[in-house]
């Protein structure tokens, strides 16, 4: 409640001061950085489902909360944000506050985004008003209890939320403050990358560490030379964030693949130095259950000779899924194409990750990437395979090319994976819960009190 | 009257999984009858790799007592009855999706004038239809299965601008050639030949859910990894827009009532029968089991042309050892063809041709002849690596034309369902033979432009494995079944989806003709029912 006051105050105060800046002489060059801003931001992975119809909404997003429906951004008065001042629009970025007070989802980032300069914000908008209004009605939440209590959003602001542009860092290279305006306020890595906390805020003193995103898993990032890109060069960084590859190493799968098709791959190459030289002095975080780097498991290992003219294909195991289903692309011994057109299995990263979770995910939905015109491709499975096939499978490529000690994935798993059911974790239920149950005590409780 | 469904398809193969998932698209009950069992594509491949003899390419394939293929197995090698001086035992497979589990996939169009033969030479027939009706629907038709191509080429044969015409492009960009079809290609173009790309139904780049083709060289008998169109790919899709899959079910029986078709009945494995009813009926089991259900049926036959007009493309082949090492196998086992022969005045006299160059890994054979000139040892070794670099293969195929004679009937002998089984009688006339003797001398000619020895230039005549003329179109009901429409002539809500409407093929591969004509017969299907 307080949070909200002090919220409501501050919006006062920044309003009153605003309007001034808002024109600018040279519209082109600002709608422009708008949609290089808005690139960079990857608005377009929450706000665009159908890329014939721009930012109108509706991609489907899975939160520990529950689902929510990215929302139409295009200027349609109706359906989007065409009604919307350059004032609320600022709110909406800088505080996480709606158009009629409400508080927005950290689902939206106004945590990342409250970092950005405010002439970035107006260009953001430049640039959203510049494209075609699109009627698209986007359906409001439905949240069960506590997450339905939009007012709850308060508290996690004050638990978790910092606002402010973010400050020029003169110590640090001009490379290394771009590079953090990059990371930090437009793509904003950590959405993905940081673990949350009890409060589904992120987790102190863990940025970048990994975490999880749906049933996919987003890789620690740091420093760390075990756990983290320590040992990666720049070169490979640098090919993976622009093109999804690093050649014998890495391939972007899922959620990053995405991002690297819609966002990273588009943006200037000077800009993904900058996110380099940027990560590389983020402070290492150990994963504990990495015990060595995800690129150093497995060694070219070929036993088809073992299963010829002996198989059971109506109740396959792990390797004869294996060499019948992966073995034409990936080789008969896991080491691909010498070109790495077709990955290797053998020090890939994400096979020899400590959690099955993106190598199973791939196995059931494939990969899809296209970036510098060029596609990359591999089918998905889910339909073909059961979830005890692919359990089998994961087990059978883990014990072969990844970490032996993971390879006990079942059915169940499988299962629950491929529904992308994460159930939102127990204790930040009751903790939500009880802090929901609280406030409504104390709330009717005063309310009593006064009347009486 | 009750009806099970809008519209049954009998067959889960290319054709009839392409009408049904337009079928069900477009909101009809679709239910589809599938002879044969649902198989993986992983099953496939490892059963191709576990067997030890891999000259026939049907050999992984389900063998099977209520489902038995045209070869490959204690069920199917004596499927077929062979009466005629020609054994006709044409790939067919029964599985959910297909004989194109393994094809090769050329997708090629009719030339306008292989639609209209009586009229320009004399021979054959002429089609019902026009090019014109039929090229939107070869444009879908190309969509649907992923066709790579070149617009350039002139596939007529005469060196000229891009023929037949078309309407779009092709879906996908012609895959690169392999190192032993550029260099044979420029060869033979510089020896005067003309040298087509060979449009397939490959992935030349990801589609559709489909990975690019990677050069296995393995499209038969099975592409690995799905890059390659087979018929699996829309029974799926139309299982997913709705449509009701029957595996394991063997249509015996169509049954109708004042004109048309009221219901189907088909067995199960353990012989149970089932009577189901629709207000349409699709019949896509292939050239041969489709005018034998109809003979079994004993409907749609007014003509007597039911299972008549049996054509393919027969051939010969050609085996070469040239001088330099060429490499084939490498990148799919066909990219292209000479066409030369493939329209013109001369169809009065002989059957138009088609050269193809077949690119195929070729240690099997190669291995198999050196063996049987007892070649051993590391002799053996080097002799393989010698002559597989240099094993060239033409494929020549003729057109043929409808002969009555040809046919396809029910034989007296009976399958373990208690079903006739089908009756082949097939013979090549003069007017192929006359083509032959003009392939011939082709043939010197390309073993003198490639400086090779001849290793076989007598191989018999060959199964094209194209199967048409046996429920035959025509414009008049007294002399073909079925109609431009593919529509039977003598029951209205019977229709026929496959090669065997086609009343003259060219030399071209039918699939795609086929496709076009599931997908225009749908269309018709699904705007009257």
């Amino acid at each position: 409640m307080i949070a909200t006051v002090l919220v409501a105050a501050s919006l006062v105060t920044v309003a009153s001061s605003a309007t001034a800046a808002a024109s600018d002489p040279d519209e082109a060059a600002i709608v422009s950085r708008g949609r290089y801003l808005v690139t960079a931001a990857n608005c377009a992975g929450c706000h665009t489902a159908d890329p014939a119809q721009g930012f109108a909404g509706g991609v489907a997003l899975k939160t520990p909360f529950g689902m929510l429906l990215g929302s139409n951004i295009t200027p349609d008065r109706d359906t989007g944000i065409g009604t919307w001042s350059d004032e609320q629009f600022y709110r909406a970025l800088h505080w996480g506050i709606g158009a009629r007070g409400e508080h927005l989802y950290p689902v939206f980032p106004y945590d990342a985004y409250t970092k950005l300069r405010r002439a970035d914000v107006l260009a953001i908008k430049a640039y959203l008003f510049s494209l075609p209004a699109i009627r698209h009605e986007i359906p409001p939440p439905r949240l069960g209890f506590p997450f339905d209590q939009r007012w709850l959003l308060g508290v996690w602001n004050l638990l978790n939320f910092r606002e402010g542009e973010l400050p020029v860092d003169e110590s640090r290279g001009e490379a290394w403050n771009r590079g953090a305006y990059l990371v930090e306020a437009l793509a904003d890595c950590g959405a993905c990358h940081t673990p949350h906390n009890l409060t589904l805020g992120p987790r102190s003193g863990a940025q970048f560490a990994g975490a999880m995103e749906g049933s996919w898993r987003a890789y620690n990032i740091t420093t760390d030379p075990v756990g983290g890109i320590a040992d990666w060069s720049n070169a490979e960084l640098t090919a993976y964030l622009s093109t999804g590859v690093a050649s014998h190493k890495a391939g972007a799968v899922g959620p990053m693949a995405a991002v690297v098709e819609r966002s990273l791959s588009l943006l200037p190459a000077q800009d993904i130095a900058d996110i380099v030289s940027y990560m590389r002095r983020v402070p290492g975080v150990r994963s504990r259950t990495q015990g060595q780097s995800r690129f150093s498991w497995g060694r070219l290992n070929n036993s088809v000779i073992d299963i010829r003219g002996d198989e059971d294909l109506a109740h396959p195991n792990g390797r004869t899924l294996y060499y019948g289903n992966c073995a034409d692309c990936h080789g008969g011994n896991g080491g691909g194409t010498i070109d790495g057109a077709y990955p290797s299995l053998v020090h890939n990263t994400v096979v020899g990750a400590s959690e099955a979770n993106n190598l199973v995910m791939t196995m059931l939905v494939g990969v899809h990437r296209t970036t510098q015109g060029r596609e990359h491709a591999m089918p998905a499975f889910g339909a073909v395979l059961s979830d005890a096939e692919i359990a089998a499978l994961a087990n059978y490529v883990l014990n072969a090319y990844g970490d032996p000690g993971i390879a006990h994935v079942d059915a169940a798993i499988v299962a629950a994976w491929r529904a992308e059911a994460q159930p939102t974790p127990a204790l930040v239920s009751v903790f939500w819960f009880a802090l929901g149950a609280c406030c409504l005590v104390l709330v009717g409780g005063g309310l009593w009190w006064w009347r009486r | 009257m009750q009806f099970d469904a809008d519209v049954i398809v009998v067959g889960s193969g290319v054709l009839g999984s392409l009408a049904a998932h337009s079928l069900a698209a477009a909101g009809k009950a679709v239910i589809v009858l599938e002879a044969g069992p649902r198989v993986q594509r992983w099953q496939l491949v490892e059963r191709f790799r576990n067997v030890a003899d891999k000259s026939d390419s049907s050999r992984p394939y389900p063998d099977l007592a209520w489902a038995p293929k045209s070869s490959g197995g204690a069920y199917s090698d004596d499927y077929l009855e062979n009466v005629g001086p020609l054994a006709y035992r044409p790939g067919m497979l029964k599985l959910v999706g297909g004989t194109t589990w393994n094809w090769r996939s050329a997708c090629w169009r009719l030339l306008p004038n292989d639609m209209r033969l009586n009229t320009l030479y004399g021979i054959g027939r002429d089609w019902p239809i026009d090019y014109e009706v039929l090229e939107p629907w070869y444009a879908r038709a190309e969509r649907a299965l992923g066709v790579c191509g070149n617009v350039g080429d002139d596939q007529s044969g005469h060196g000229g601008g891009p023929f037949p015409p078309r309407s779009q492009d092709y879906p996908l960009p012609m895959l690169p050639w392999s190192f032993y079809t550029r260099t044979i290609a420029a060869q033979l173009r510089a020896a005067g030949f003309g040298f087509c790309d060979e449009p397939s139904a490959r992935a030349s780049q990801p589609h559709a859910g489909r990975p690019a083709c990677s050069g296995m060289n393995n499209c038969t008998p099975i592409c690995p990894i799905g890059a390659q169109y087979s018929g699996d790919v829309h029974a799926t899709l139309a299982e997913q827009s709705g449509a009701q899959l029957r595996e394991n079910a063997v249509a015996f029986k169509l049954e109708h009532a004042g004109g048309k078709i009221v219901a189907v009945h088909y067995k199960s494995p353990d012989g149970r029968e089932t009577r189901l009813c629709a207000r349409a009926f699709v019949i896509a089991a292939h050239g041969i089991e489709t005018p034998k259900l109809l003979l079994m049926s004993e409907l749609a036959n007014a003509s007597d042309q039911v299972g008549r007009n049996l054509m393919d493309h027969t051939g010969i082949g050609l085996t070469l050892l040239a001088r330099d090492a060429l490499w084939p196998g490498q990148g799919p086992v066909q990219q292209g063809a000479m066409l030369h022969w493939r329209d013109g005045d001369f169809r009065r006299r002989h059957a138009a041709l088609k050269h193809a160059l077949g690119n195929s890994v070729a240690n099997r054979p190669v291995a198999a002849r050196l063996l049987a000139q007892g070649v051993i040892g590391p002799e053996l070794d080097r002799r393989i690596r010698h002559d597989a670099a240099r094993y060239v293969q033409v494929a020549t195929s003729f057109e043929t034309l409808p002969q009555p004679g040809n046919r396809v009937s029910l034989s007296d002998r009976k399958d373990a369902l208690g079903l006739p089984k089908p009756r082949i009688f097939y013979d090549v006339d003069d007017y192929v033979r006359a083509g032959a003797s003009v392939a011939r001398q082709d043939h010197r000619r390309f073993a003198q432009i490639l400086h090779a020895d001849v290793i076989d230039d007598d191989s018999g005549w060959r199964n094209g494995d194209h199967i048409m003329g046996t429920t035959i179109m025509g414009a008049d009901p007294r002399n073909s079944v079925v109609d431009g429409d593919c529509r039977t002539h003598d029951h209205e809500n019977l229709f026929l989806a496959t090669t065997g409407v086609m009343p003259a093929g060219g030399v071209v591969d039918p699939t795609l003709t086929g496709a076009a004509l599931a997908l225009r017969l749908a269309d018709l299907i699904g705007r009257s029912v």
